[in-house]
């Protein structure tokens, strides 16, 4: 249930952005103020300076509109994007029974903290909504990245890990580029950018790679739909999954 | 003898030939340089004001100002030097004020063109700004 809801607010996404990215490139006051701002220059190239300078007066008005549309509009997706974010951390965080069951409250105060923003954003109130929305997000932000257990994945039957702690080596230590090459991560040290993009915001210097630190756990996003659950087990030989 | 008569009749015809030139009256230059003066002003100003499309943006002053060049142009052709001059004078002034006026016109529709411009400058970084969030986020989705 909660994995077809959760495709139907991307897709719901998906489709606002479209539609939003052609709404805002060509919204109505950008064109209006576009055509005033023509039909001034040409009426200043004529010598018709007063109805150059109303023309002009005009399109600095549609212009204004414009930005203040924006202005809406992008903190109407930004909103937009911070719930179905929140959904999708749930979604996560549920969908390992132990976590489910050990957190249900921060869980139950997670969704409550997300139907709320959900309600601000009917009201279009965007900043309130976003603001709620991030609430949830940080709520579970923590249990989602370290209390996945790797005891959650049966024994029996060994799956790709969905989370892998970095480590100190005194040789080869960790980075992106050798963590995508592990057996279990990627196999393919050329991969280290979706490990990089996927976890920026838990990075001290988000822009710099490079910075990573022992002890941290980073998310091994899912390249090509595989199933990732659980914390990366140095003891387990994943090249068999491979 | 006869050396003397001709010496006092030439001294004499001499004489007379300068009293009769100082006394000649003489031609008015002045008024003519005045005219020649006031016809290039007049035509100066008009030129300037054209260059800024005065007979467009401020029309009936720049058509009551050909109105009285063209009236001096005629005066002149009528050889009435005195009404031709006080008209491309006035024509002269005319021009300028249209100028001015146009001038001044145009200013302020530059002004609002500028003001139009930093408004769309604005409202495109907006709009800019709106799309890189936006590709950042299909960028995170696609991973």
């Amino acid at each position: 249930m909660n994995k077809k809801l959760l495709c139907l607010a991307i897709a719901l996404l998906v489709l606002l952005s479209a539609t939003w990215s052609q709404n805002l490139l060509d919204n109505e006051y950008q064109k209006a103020g576009r055509e005033y701002e023509q039909q001034a220059k040409t009426a200043m190239n004529d010598g018709r300076y007063d109805e150059a300078a109303k023309f002009a007066d005009l399109a600095a008005i549609e212009y204004r509109k414009s930005r203040e549309y924006a202005d809406m509009m992008l903190l109407k997706f930004r909103a937009a994007n911070a719930i179905n974010l929140a959904q999708r951390t749930i979604t996560d965080v549920s969908s390992v029974k132990a976590t489910a069951d050990r957190y249900a409250a921060e869980i139950a105060q997670a969704k409550a903290l997300l139907a709320e923003a959900r309600a601000l954003y009917d009201a279009e109130n965007w900043i309130e909504s976003r603001a709620k929305a991030e609430d949830s997000i940080a709520l579970l932000k923590d249990i989602r990245r370290v209390d996945t257990p790797t005891a959650s994945v049966s024994s029996s039957a060994l799956v790709l890990p969905r989370y892998y702690t970095v480590v100190a080596r005194p040789v080869n230590t960790d980075c992106y580029w050798n963590i995508a090459g592990m057996d279990g991560v990627y196999s393919d040290p050329f991969q280290w950018e979706n490990l990089w993009h996927a976890n920026k915001d838990a990075m001290k210097d988000p822009e710099n790679p490079h910075l990573i630190f022992p002890g941290m756990v980073i998310e091994i996003p899912s390249l090509k739909g595989e199933r990732r659950e659980g914390t990366y087990d140095p003891d387990k030989d994943y090249s068999t999954l491979k | 003898m006869k050396k003397n008569v001709l010496a006092i009749l030439m001294t004499g015809f001499a004489l007379l030939l300068a009293v009769s030139c100082a006394s000649a009256p003489q031609k008015p230059a002045e008024p003519l340089d005045d005219l020649s003066v006031a016809r290039k002003a007049a035509e100066d100003s008009r030129a300037k004001a054209l260059e800024i499309k005065a007979d467009v943006a401020v029309n009936a002053l720049f058509t009551e100002a050909d109105t009285v060049f063209t009236a001096a142009k005629e005066s002149e052709t009528a050889e009435a030097p005195e009404a031709a001059l006080g008209e491309y004078t006035q024509a002269a002034d005319l021009f300028t004020t249209a100028y001015n006026e146009a001038k001044a016109k145009r200013d302020a529709a530059m002004n609002a063109l500028d003001t139009a411009e930093r408004e769309r400058v604005a409202s495109e970084d907006v709009l800019r700004q709106m799309e890189e969030e936006q590709n950042t986020e299909e960028e995170a989705r696609n991973e």
